[in-house]
């Protein structure tokens, strides 16, 4: 009797102070208006809806790892030699940023194991944008309304490139001291202003004695503010603009349909993200990456064999190898194309491809609606037929980036290899259009026939003619409905449209190459009702009763 | 299916007598692995056809006087499609070459032609008939 009392007027108090607390804070700060916004929020289900998720607890796990490197690394670039803990490396003459990557290597409590979780971790966070980025394009969900948010996207992903190149310059080991050889190189190639630059980045020839220093604030300042400034931005804009969601039985384009914040969703993420942070802790305790005591410290003189970049700059490296040598010298000066093209202008053209690519598609459809329902890949064959020959495109400069290795590896000449993979980088991404657009048609024929005869049972049975065939059920609801409610637009009209300028029949004609492929899905006037009236826009106010 | 397990049972024992042979003759490995092979995938259909006729007899189709009609009705139930058998090739393939290259290859295969495997097996293991 005592202690239930007791312990109800502990209860009671307890609420008396967390509704003080909450009160005293939603005085000074917009805490009823976040927990509004956000508690409301109806979060998606799927599993593709996560991969943007796992980059952010990356990011997380990249920020405190490296907030605790700071504590003892120093990018300074004057040599001494060496007298730390590694007797192989004594007397070697190393720069500070070395020595201090061996100090937390083999010195501080916990220092390698942190080391390697950050450098795991910028790994798992670029393959994560990468993946988040292709998941976004594929589905279609850059169109009106979050084409900005495509575009700060897109922004974070070359910021992360950015950033993991200048952590893996940092050390000052043989392969980072490479990396910044070619990057210098890079530099320079660019026509008229390279030299200028290169000595303005390096502070006079190259290595120099600044870079590392300007890398390391760029490295830990500059860009990690922006980095987690955009990505303030872009989950900002995520909750602004709502997410997006599959094609399903109750799920329109003015509705949004999800779990609560409160408590599936905070449980699910708060899962992923331990998971996240085991994974990469596990991958840091068993797994040795970059171990630059036995790469050495850097010498200019000194190139180590089997060099490789990280996996993301490997596509630059492999661009690199593939050009031929070209060059030409105008009135005195060298221009390096065979740098210039694939390291500066490739990755140039990259980024405006990407950055571009929702307004190019929206020229294409003439189409001013909003869209919240994903695309299936396989309803815009074109698209998805573009992206996969994008993604090929990558592999095989990724594949080049490491020619020297394969060819070592399959006992092959390095030569026939290079030639191959300068054939694949041009014929490749056409077969890979090719195909991928054919197996999305295929694949929309294949959901016709399921819809028009139903699912195989594999269940066989003989007629009493001798005639054997197999028994159909039909199509589930959900998959019945995914099949029919997709949004496919038409080719723009030719007719319609009048040639007011130049560049109209050009847009006819792509419009066309781009969307006039499909198969048409078996639906009566009753369904093509129904399905336009989910996917009405939700900026249309004419509500019909 | 008693005569289709005597027709293997008979390619079984073409097998079985020409690797003998072979190995006596020729004492070379790679044509003895292949006759091994074959004379273990015959025995296997072999011994498959005798297990089904001794477990259901003799079928309307193995005598000479029976009428379409007898065989008519439900016959079993025959995976309808599966990516599987593909990717077990293909894994296969991998496993294979990574003999001859290195280990790491080896494994990726292994993993491919388990899950190719799994895939096989239990694709329509869950089905209620």
């Amino acid at each position: 009797m005592l202690f239930r009392r007791r312990r109800q007027m502990l209860e009671a108090k307890a609420t008396e102070a967390a509704r003080a607390g909450y009160v005293a804070v939603d005085r000074r700060a917009p805490a009823s208006e976040a927990a509004r916004a956000l508690l409301r929020k109806a979060f998606p289900d799927h599993w593709s809806f996560l991969l943007g998720e796992l980059a952010l607890y990356s990011l997380i796990v990249l920020v405190l790892t490296g907030s605790f490197l700071t504590l003892f690394f120093d990018p300074g670039m004057e040599t001494e030699p060496y007298d730390g803990s590694y007797r192989p490396l004594q007397g070697l003459p190393v720069s500070d940023a070395f020595d201090s990557t061996l100090y937390i290597s083999f010195d501080v409590r916990g220092g390698l194991l942190i080391r390697q979780m950050h450098h795991w971790a910028a790994l798992v966070f670029v393959t994560a944008l990468g993946v988040h980025l292709l998941r976004v394009f594929f589905t279609g969900a850059f169109r009106r309304p979050r084409e900005i948010n495509w575009m700060v996207g897109v922004t974070l992903f070359m910021l992360a490139l950015l950033e993991g190149f200048c952590g893996y310059s940092l050390p000052d080991d043989l392969l980072s001291g490479t990396g910044l050889r070619t990057a210098h190189t890079i530099v320079m190639s660019i026509p008229i202003v390279g030299t200028y630059l290169s000595f303005f980045l390096w502070g006079g020839s190259f290595p120099g004695e600044i870079i590392l220093p300007r890398l390391y604030v760029v490295h830990v300042l500059f860009v990690p503010g922006l980095l987690i400034a955009l990505v303030v931005l872009h989950l900002v804009l995520v909750v602004y603009l709502k997410h997006t969601q599959w094609p399903a039985r109750g799920r329109t384009n003015r509705n949004v349909v999800g779990q609560p914040m409160f408590p599936q969703f905070v449980t699910k993420s708060a899962g992923l993200s331990l998971i996240v942070a085991g994974v990469t802790a596990l991958l840091g305790a068993t797994a040795q990456i970059n171990p630059v005591w036995s790469y050495g410290p850097y010498k200019a003189d000194q190139v180590s064999t089997g060099a490789q970049p990280d996996w993301y700059v490997g596509f630059l490296e492999g661009a690199l190898r593939l050009l031929p040598p070209w060059e030409n010298t105008v009135a005195g000066h060298t221009l390096m194309w065979n740098v210039f093209v694939p390291a500066v202008v490739l990755p140039g053209l990259l980024f405006l491809v990407l950055y571009a690519y929702p307004w190019f598609e929206r020229w294409l459809t003439g189409d001013m609606m909003e869209h919240h329902v994903c695309d299936r890949p396989r309803d815009h064959p074109t698209r998805t037929g573009l992206g996969v020959a994008a993604i090929v495109f990558y592999a095989v400069l990724l594949l080049a980036g490491a020619n020297d290795l394969t060819a070592f590896i399959f006992q092959i000449s390095v030569e026939a290899l290079t030639w191959v993979l300068r054939i694949a980088v041009i014929i490749g991404p056409v077969i890979a259009f090719m195909v991928t657009k054919r197996l999305c048609l295929a694949l929309q024929l294949h959901e016709r026939h399921l819809v028009e005869e139903g699912v195989e049972t594999g269940r066989i049975s003989q007629s009493p003619y001798g005639g054997i065939s197999e028994s159909h059920r039909p199509l589930d609801v959900d998959r019945y409905y995914r099949a029919l409610v997709r949004y496919v637009p038409e080719p723009l009209d030719a007719g319609k449209e009048r040639p007011r300028w130049r560049g109209s029949r050009l847009r006819t004609a792509l419009s066309s190459w781009y969307f006039r492929d499909r198969v048409e899905m078996p639906t009566t006037p009753e369904q093509r009702t129904q399905i336009l009236e989910r996917q009405k826009d939700p900026t249309d106010d004419r509500q019909d009763t | 299916m008693k005569s289709e397990a005597f027709l293997f049972a008979g390619v079984a024992l073409f097998f079985l007598l020409t690797d003998a042979a072979y190995i006596v003759l020729a004492r070379e490995p790679a044509g003895t692995a292949a006759l091994t092979v074959s004379f273990l995938m015959s025995a296997l259909i072999a011994f498959f056809c005798t297990a089904n006729y001794r477990r259901k007899g003799k079928r309307p189709e193995d005598r000479p006087d029976s009428q379409i009609r007898e065989r008519s009705g439900f016959i079993d139930f025959f995976p309808p499609h599966s990516a599987y058998p593909p990717l077990t090739a293909l894994g296969m393939a991998l496993l294979s070459i990574g003999v001859v290259y290195g280990l790491w290859l080896f494994l990726i295969g292994v993993g491919v032609t388990a899950a190719g495997v799994f895939g096989m097996t239990f694709q329509y293991a869950g089905r209620d008939d």
